[in-house]
């Protein structure tokens, strides 16, 4: 256990440490970015002001610990502003998204596991299989392109129609609209996996002489099926969804660009285009924190779901 | 093996992923333009000529496709190579000698899952820009580890099984039993993490070059993607950004189905352990 805590905190050092000496490492910089293609030309005292004397690591990390994230160099406002404006975004789409998905995925999964190579199990499982191989790109381009462009139904992207001042019910369904076609990626997209590490996770339960026990006592299908067996099976899927977070971050990333959406994800690849270093720094460490953060935590609730009886 | 080639799943997926590898093999003795060229009238109308159409800087979108197709699958070949060729060596290392060495090296492991890998190679891409062959062999390397982890788990067990005993009993050394016995045992393992591996390259390619972290010279699906998700309020959908998304598609769902029919086979053992 402090060990998988020690490895957790030396990835995240590890992260910090890149994240901090990369953009020193490397040549070229915001300032040579900007006028790269521009007819100016910077003496050296120029440039020098333009590009900040690197803090050492200590004081890179201390700041980044008090909340000090400094400013974004293409838009000169504090990054702070930058993610609060972001976030929220990020955290309706994420959170609608993936939760919806977990829920779906953990009902299917016990269902279909109960009636393993039934009709219903091998259908479900061979569409799930399916979509499994299809990555969130191609998922929200094609919607992007029929509900969106084709059909019209869902504005094509951003996250509030600009320059309305809609408010009460009207701006809700401004908001619902604009995340429908994101949040339905998203949730397709992770279904999948979600589905068949529960139904895998649920049949290897499903042998153990206590599932017949309780048959046989009586107890009715619902409460072995959702008291009995999926809190059983609940130990593997926790400690296997620790492997996904990351690939959850990255598809996050994805869908918000392809729909414009104005989160986290967004504001970071368009600090990559204007090579805006310190939001890139700053953002890429923060998921790094939340997925590390995350990963610890159901490390934790996997220890605690172990069964730890007198006889083991 | 005959399981395997009985399963429909297996089927489909190697007719899907052949007709996509098909392409990338034209590719090697014909390509109808020049894809680098940009000569042609940008945006036109797929033609005779211009099978797909040409793009906004004047290039072939058939030619580019062709090539994306194999440079996909060339990217593939060498992020898993990396990956699972890392994972064979340290693995079986790992669970042979154990003592330090296993120490060291699982610890080295343990880091290196904790490392959010899409992450790094994200911050790796942006600000250091590197070729996509070398961004491949970073994730090659950052992603050994799971499957190091599984290749030292079953070394260990094959190192106590009675034939590996008769015959360090009769003189063979270390690297005898690791090439003669225990290799082969592993060979089904590795040659699945091989194709988990290689679909997880190929998703992280596409991922990237659709982000802008790849340079634009190098063709791709997830570039072709997003030059066209530029123009997509043009009619250009079905001739520009269709064929990258369903070949990208038929490629992962293939590899997708061959991988889920080998893992029935092989059952329980390896089951989702592999997926990262």
């Amino acid at each position: 256990m402090a060990r998988t805590f020690l490895s957790y905190a030396l990835a995240l050092g590890v992260m910090a440490y890149l994240s901090y000496g990369l953009p020193l490492w490397l040549p070229g910089d915001f300032a040579t970015a900007m006028y790269a293609s521009s007819d100016v030309v910077l003496s050296p005292q120029e440039e020098a002001r333009l590009t900040p004397v690197p803090p050492s690591f200590l004081a890179y990390v201390g700041a980044f610990m008090r909340g000090d994230f400094g400013l974004s160099l293409a838009y000169g406002v504090p990054i702070s502003t930058l993610l609060g404006e972001a976030l929220p975004w990020t955290l309706l789409l994420g959170l609608c998204a993936y939760l919806s998905s977990f829920a779906v995925a953990f009902v299917l999964g016990v269902e279909s596991a109960f009636r393993r190579a039934s009709k219903v199990d091998r259908r479900l499982s061979g569409a799930m299989v399916s979509l499994d191989g299809v990555p969130e790109l191609v998922l929200g381009v094609v919607f992007l392109l029929f509900f969106g462009a084709h059909l019209g139904w869902f504005p094509l992207q951003g996250a509030l129609t600009p320059y309305s001042d809609k408010s009460g019910i009207a701006h809700v369904a401004d908001v619902l609209a604009h995340l429908c076609l994101p949040a339905m990626t998203l949730f397709l997209a992770s279904l999948s996996g979600q589905f068949l590490l529960v139904r895998v996770s649920v049949l290897h339960v499903l042998p153990a002489p206590f599932v017949s026990c309780a048959h046989l006592r009586g107890i009715g299908p619902w409460r072995v099926r959702y008291k009995y067996v999926a809190l059983n099976a609940l130990l593997p899927i926790v400690v296997r969804f620790g492997f996904r977070l990351a690939s959850m971050v990255t598809s996050l990333i994805v869908v918000e660009t392809i729909f414009a959406y104005p989160g986290i994800g967004s504001l970071l690849m368009d600090a990559v285009a204007k090579r805006d270093v310190p939001v890139i720094q700053v953002v890429v460490t923060l998921l790094s924190l939340g997925v590390v953060g995350m990963s610890v935590l159901l490390e934790g609730v996997a220890f605690w779901l172990k069964p730890k009886g007198s006889l083991a | 093996m005959k399981r395997v080639l009985r399963e429909p799943f297996f089927k489909v997926g190697v007719v899907l992923f052949g007709a996509v590898s098909a392409l990338g093999i034209l590719a090697l003795f014909w390509l109808p333009h020049d894809p680098y060229a940009f000569v042609f009238e940008p945006l036109a109308r797929p033609s005779l000529t211009h099978l797909l159409g040409v793009n906004d800087a004047g290039m072939d979108i058939f030619s580019e496709l062709l090539v994306a197709v194999q440079n996909t699958l060339m990217f593939g070949v060498w992020v898993a190579g990396i990956s699972v060729g890392l994972g064979a060596v340290v693995g079986m290392a790992s669970g042979y000698w154990g003592g330090w060495i296993d120490a060291v090296l699982m610890r080295l492991c343990d880091i290196l899952i904790a490392l959010p890998s899409v992450l790094v190679l994200l911050l790796v891409a942006s600000i250091a820009r590197p070729s996509g062959m070398e961004l491949g062999a970073l994730l090659g390397v950052l992603s050994f580890p799971i499957g190091a982890k599984v290749v030292r788990f079953q070394t260990a067990h094959l190192k106590e099984t009675l034939y590996v005993e008769v015959a360090l009993q009769m003189g063979a050394s270390g690297w005898y039993v690791l090439r003669r016995h225990i290799f082969p045992a592993l060979a089904p393992l590795i040659g699945f993490s091989f194709a988990g591996r290689f679909r997880f390259a190929v998703m992280a390619q596409a991922t990237l070059a659709f982000l802008g972290l790849l340079s634009p010279s190098e063709k791709s699906f997830g570039m072709m993607i997003r030059q066209g998700m530029q123009y997509y309020y043009l009619d250009i959908w079905w001739h520009w950004i269709f064929p990258p998304v369903v070949l990208l598609g038929m490629a992962l769902v293939g590899v997708t189905f061959v991988i889920f029919s080998l893992e029935g086979v092989l059952d329980g053992r390896v089951k989702g352990v592999l997926r990262g």
